[in-house]
């Protein structure tokens, strides 16, 4: 055969080929239901490109320590609200649903041993394509999955009781559990709030859930409606405001503000560099004092700080300087004031603030 | 015919400069003893270059087409010599030394109603006066002199380098950080000049402006008095918004609880002051709104957040006690 001859059998070969993918995609013979499991080489090929794809994505991340006092339980609560439909949960089987879906959700004991914590911290915030797993809600919240990863670390251990206690649920079943794939599993909202932010709004599941006693009702409710209509990004909070409608954010909002405690007592201790910042600002660098506008008579749709936590202040002031929180009017105001602290500045008046818990308030967080 | 064309665009650019002789900013409008000393330096010197100019003009035209007799004179060496380096050497050196004179009579303030310090600040200007009798206070964007009488300003720096300059009344001097540089400034009639940051200074720099208002010696008295004394209680309700929203953390009203701020411009008497935003807008309760909620639009990157949360009821409410502080 000449070169030539080569040449056009070649080509040949290589138009056959596409005519008969044309025509295989065009005829519609493969079939996409979830009824019918792939086949046995298209399971292997999915499943390796997922494990090796998690694995080199998973590279650049360090996790935090996953002890942090509360971690556990904020994890817990958002998982059974969130995941534990698909999943189940010690004590709580999974869906109906789940068992029709193809992939099928795999029960997460043993399962997440075989993950380390960054790579299951790559998974809960990036979902996975072509398994139903979605995406954390907050794409740039990626600071709050550690919260689930630290959950999801300890459930291999713990039997039924103990999930029942760690996600804040009474320990005898007398919530109604929605059948489906549900976003809230309670019945009553009121009674979602308590599972993180405490019964009476004050005694929180930890320090990175702010207490919400004391706070103006025209604040509690805006925090409402910019967490649900994403304004204020959070994976964990976008997720549990949203389909709250007006009424019911205005009823939430009046039934934790109405716990408001005494006004604490803002002494400024000259000392404390923190309390500097809080009380004076540095006027040099253009940074107001925080409590002017957040305590007293300061405007009601700005929250006052004292009896925040140090985590949770910092960490929203973090939010801020890299440009997570930036999307309402109010934060048009915070964002450029936040941007100019440094690092040890936020974490000075940051653990100032959350010592002026108001007094006779129960104080931010229990482990 | 192309000479013809060219005529009404000379016009055109003679009639510009001239108009721009008379504008608030202009360094050709001398109302200011230095701006009079800079102007008769610029118009002498002006005045000399176009002679030399001519004269040059025209021995070059008369080497082409002169007489014989003329080419030849001005083919002499002793006519180069003497025009050529003689009268060069001679006239600049007159002129040196007539302009380091006339540079050296600088106005001295001798019986100075107060000091000034203006401090410039990205990017605005705090006016800081100081009575013989030690009290202090503070204003922005705006001084206010008497006419005839020198003021020496003392001119600093808070970050970076700007340079305060009033075309009207004298020539430009830079404020450096951590150095207090002084210029003498004698209006000679009444009246209203616009300054302008002379040295690039980040951002919102071509919106660092301030007015100079010269008054009679009358006006200039009142004013003073007024200016010194803290703000009066205007509406309560704008006051609890002034409060509510923070104002006070960042600007000073004197007279008002909570309102101590020295971050942004002091506002006791904002109301009387001929524009807002370093010179941007000229002032009013609807400038003032439009500031509040849209600063970073007017002037971007000026320290100062924009409020866009205000109500309008509230905005204008806010705004009408802020121009009442008069």
């Amino acid at each position: 055969m000449t070169g030539r001859g080569l040449v056009v059998a070649g080509l040949t070969i290589v138009a056959g080929g596409l005519a008969a993918a044309a025509l295989f995609v065009w005829s519609g013979i493969y079939n996409v239901s979830a009824s019918r499991q792939h086949l046995d080489v298209t399971t292997w090929i999915l499943d390796t490109l997922r494990r090796h794809s998690v694995r080199t994505h998973s590279l650049g991340i360090a996790a935090p320590p996953l002890d942090a006092p509360g971690l556990v339980r904020l994890g817990a609560v958002h998982y059974d609200l969130a995941c534990a439909a698909c999943h189940g949960a010690p004590g709580r089987p999974a869906s109906a649903l789940a068992d029709a879906m193809l992939p099928t959700p795999p029960p997460l004991g043993p399962a997440v041993r075989e993950w380390s914590p960054e790579e299951l911290s790559w998974i809960v915030l990036n979902g996975q394509k072509y398994t139903g797993m979605p995406a954390w809600v907050a794409p740039r919240r990626g600071d709050e999955v550690w919260a689930v990863v630290a959950f999801l670390r300890r459930l291999p251990q713990i039997d039924a009781a103990e999930y029942r206690r760690l996600a804040g649920l009474p320990t005898q079943s007398s919530t109604v559990r929605a059948p489906g794939i549900g976003v809230a599993t309670d019945a009553e909202p009121m009674a979602m709030c308590r599972r993180c932010h405490g019964p009476s709004g004050a005694r929180t599941v930890g320090p990175l859930v702010p207490p919400l006693a004391g706070q103006p009702v025209r604040y509690l409710a805006r925090a409402l409606s910019e967490y649900a209509d994403g304004t204020r990004p959070s994976g964990i909070m976008q997720f549990a405001a949203r389909g709250l409608d007006a009424a019911a954010v205005g009823r939430l909002a009046r039934a934790f503000a109405a716990k408001a405690s005494s006004t604490p007592s803002h002494e400024p201790d000259p000392t404390d560099p923190g309390s500097r910042i809080a009380h004076e600002g540095i006027p040099e660098r253009g940074i107001p004092p925080c409590l002017t506008c957040h305590s007293g008579e300061a405007d009601p749709r700005f929250p006052r700080l004292a009896g925040f936590s140090a985590t949770y202040l910092e960490r929203q002031l973090r939010l801020w300087r890299d440009d997570v929180r930036g999307r309402s009017g109010y934060a048009a105001i915070m964002r450029p004031i936040a941007r100019r602290l440094d690092p040890g500045e936020a974490a000075s008046v940051a653990a100032y603030l959350a010592r002026l818990a108001p007094a006779g308030a129960e104080g931010g967080g229990a482990p | 015919m192309r000479r013809r064309r060219l005529a009404p665009v000379l016009c055109a650019i003679l009639a510009a400069g001239v108009a721009g002789c008379e504008g608030e900013q202009s360094a050709l409008w001398l109302r200011g003893a230095e701006a009079e000393r800079i102007g008769l330096l610029f118009w002498v010197t002006t005045a000399f270059l176009a002679l030399v100019l001519v004269a040059t003009v025209v021995a070059g035209w008369l080497a082409v087409r002169g007489s014989p007799k003329i080419r030849s004179a001005i083919a002499d060496d002793r006519f180069v010599i003497g025009a050529g380096l003689f009268f060069p050497m001679i006239s600049l050196a007159a002129l040196l030394v007539w302009s380091l004179t006339v540079m050296a009579q600088r106005p001295v303030a001798t019986d100075a109603p107060f000091a000034v310090r203006v401090v410039g600040e990205q990017w605005w200007w705090r006016v800081i006066y100081r009575l013989p009798d030690g009290t202090e206070f503070e204003s922005a964007n705006e001084l206010r002199i008497p006419v005839g009488r020198p003021v020496t300003l003392t001119l600093e720096s808070a970050d970076v380098i700007h340079s305060f300059w009033v075309p009207n009344l004298a020539g430009k001097v830079d404020m450096i950080p951590g150095r207090a540089n002084r210029l003498t400034l004698e209006a000679l009639e009444a009246g209203v000049s616009r300054g302008q940051c002379a040295e690039y200074c980040g951002g919102a720099h071509a919106l660092m402006a301030f007015h100079v208002a010269a008054l009679d010696e009358g006006d200039f008295a009142r004013w003073l008095a007024a200016e010194r004394r803290p703000a009066r209680a205007g509406d309560a309700g704008g006051a609890v918004l002034f409060r509510q929203f923070g104002c006070g953390a960042c600007h000073r009203v004197r007279g008002m609880p909570g309102a101590a701020g020295r971050i942004g411009p002091d506002l006791t008497h904002v109301g009387s002051r001929r524009a807002i935003g370093a010179a941007t807008l000229p002032n009013g309760a609807e400038a003032i709104a439009r500031w509040i909620a849209e600063n970073q639009h007017i002037k971007p990157d000026n320290r100062m957040p924009a409020y866009r949360i205000l109500s309008p009821a509230e905005l204008r409410r806010l705004a009408d006690f802020l121009a009442d502080l008069t």
